[in-house]
C-alpha cells in the first residue's frame, strides 16, 4: 500500500515539475522545477531497483549539472532570463506533434503487452558490482570513449572560456608575416 | 498494470513534453532544460522497459544500467559545452535571441 502511494507521488510530482519547466516564464523557476524533477526521477530509479543509478542521478544531475545551469543563469543578465518571446504561433500544432510522438512510442511497445503483463516475476536489485562488471567488461570500449568525449568537451570549454587567447592567435600570425 | 509499465509511459510523456518545450520556447536556456527533460525521459524508458521485459522473462540485448550511465555522461558533456556557447554569444552581443542568431 505504501509503495503505491510512493509511486503515485513520484508520477504526479514528475509530471507537475515537467509542466513547470515548460510553462514558467522565468528561467530560474524552470531550472528549480527541473531540479525537483531530477530528484524525483532518482527516486523512480530506486523504486525500479537501480539504487546506484538513482544516487548517480541525484549526484550528477541535481548536484553538478543543475549547479552549472544556475551559475549560467546568474552570469547572464535578467533580460535573458526572462522569456519575452513565449508566443509561438504554432503551439497547437507542436502539441499535436508531441502527442503523436508519445502515442507512437506507446504503440511501438504494445506488441508484447499481453505476455508482459501476465508475467509477474519479482525484479532483482542491480548492485553496483554488477554495474561495474558491465562497465569494465563488455562495455569497456564505450566507457573509455566517453572519457575521451568528456576530455574533448573540457578542451572545447577552455577554447570558449578564454576568447582573448583564441583571438590573439591570428593577430600574432599576421604580425609574424609582416 | 504494474509499476514498470506506468514508469515506461511516464518516460514517454517526459520525452514528449521535453520535445514540446524545445520546439515552443524561445529562450535558449529553457530549450536546454527541456533537452534535459527529453534525455531523462529516454533514461527512464530504457530502465523501465528493461524491467518490463525482465519480469516477463524475455532476454535483454544490452545492459540497461550501463546504457543509462553513458547517456548521463553524454548529457553532462553536452550541457557544459552548450552553456559555454550561450555565455560566449552573450558576452559578444549582450543578448541572445534565437530568431536573430543568424545575423549576429
Amino acid at each position: 500500500m505504501l509503495i503505491e502511494f510512493l509511486i503515485a507521488f513520484l508520477v504526479l510530482g514528475i509530471v507537475a515539475t515537467a509542466l513547470g519547466v515548460i510553462i514558467s516564464r522565468d528561467a530560474m523557476y524552470s531550472a528549480l522545477c527541473l531540479t525537483a524533477n531530477l530528484v524525483l526521477l532518482g527516486g523512480v530509479f530506486v523504486v525500479l531497483r537501480y539504487p546506484f543509478l538513482g544516487l548517480a542521478q541525484i549526484l550528477v544531475y541535481s548536484g553538478a549539472v543543475m549547479v552549472v545551469f544556475l551559475f549560467c543563469l546568474h552570469v547572464l543578465s535578467d533580460e535573458v532570463i526572462e522569456d519575452n518571446t513565449t508566443s509561438f504561433s504554432a503551439k497547437g500544432f507542436v502539441a499535436l506533434v508531441s502527442t503523436c510522438i508519445i502515442s507512437a512510442l506507446i504503440w511501438a511497445t504494445r506488441s508484447d503487452w499481453k505476455e508482459l503483463l501476465s508475467a509477474n516475476l519479482e525484479p532483482k536489485v542491480v548492485s553496483t558490482k554488477a554495474l561495474a562488471e558491465g562497465l569494465f567488461g563488455p562495455y569497456v570500449l564505450v566507457f573509455e570513449l566517453t572519457s575521451v568525449l568528456l576530455l574533448i568537451a573540457l578542451l572545447g570549454i577552455m577554447v570558449y572560456a578564454v576568447p582573448a587567447v583564441v583571438q590573439s592567435i591570428p593577430e600574432e600570425a599576421v604580425s609574424d608575416e609582416q | 498494470m504494474n509499476s514498470s509499465t506506468i514508469f515506461l509511459y511516464l518516460g514517454f510523456m517526459l520525452f514528449g513534453m521535453g520535445g514540446f518545450g524545445v520546439m515552443v520556447r524561445q529562450n535558449p536556456i529553457i530549450k536546454f532544460l527541456c533537452l534535459e527533460l527529453m534525455l531523462n525521459g529516454c533514461n527512464l524508458s530504457i530502465l523501465s522497459y528493461s524491467r518490463v521485459r525482465e519480469m516477463a522473462g524475455l532476454p535483454l540485448a544490452l545492459d540497461p544500467s550501463v546504457v543509462t550511465l553513458i547517456v548521463m555522461f553524454i548529457a553532462a558533456a553536452e550541457v557544459v559545452v552548450g552553456l559555454a556557447i550561450i555565455i560566449n554569444i552573450f558576452r559578444r552581443h549582450h543578448r541572445i535571441d534565437i530568431d536573430t542568431l543568424e545575423s549576429y
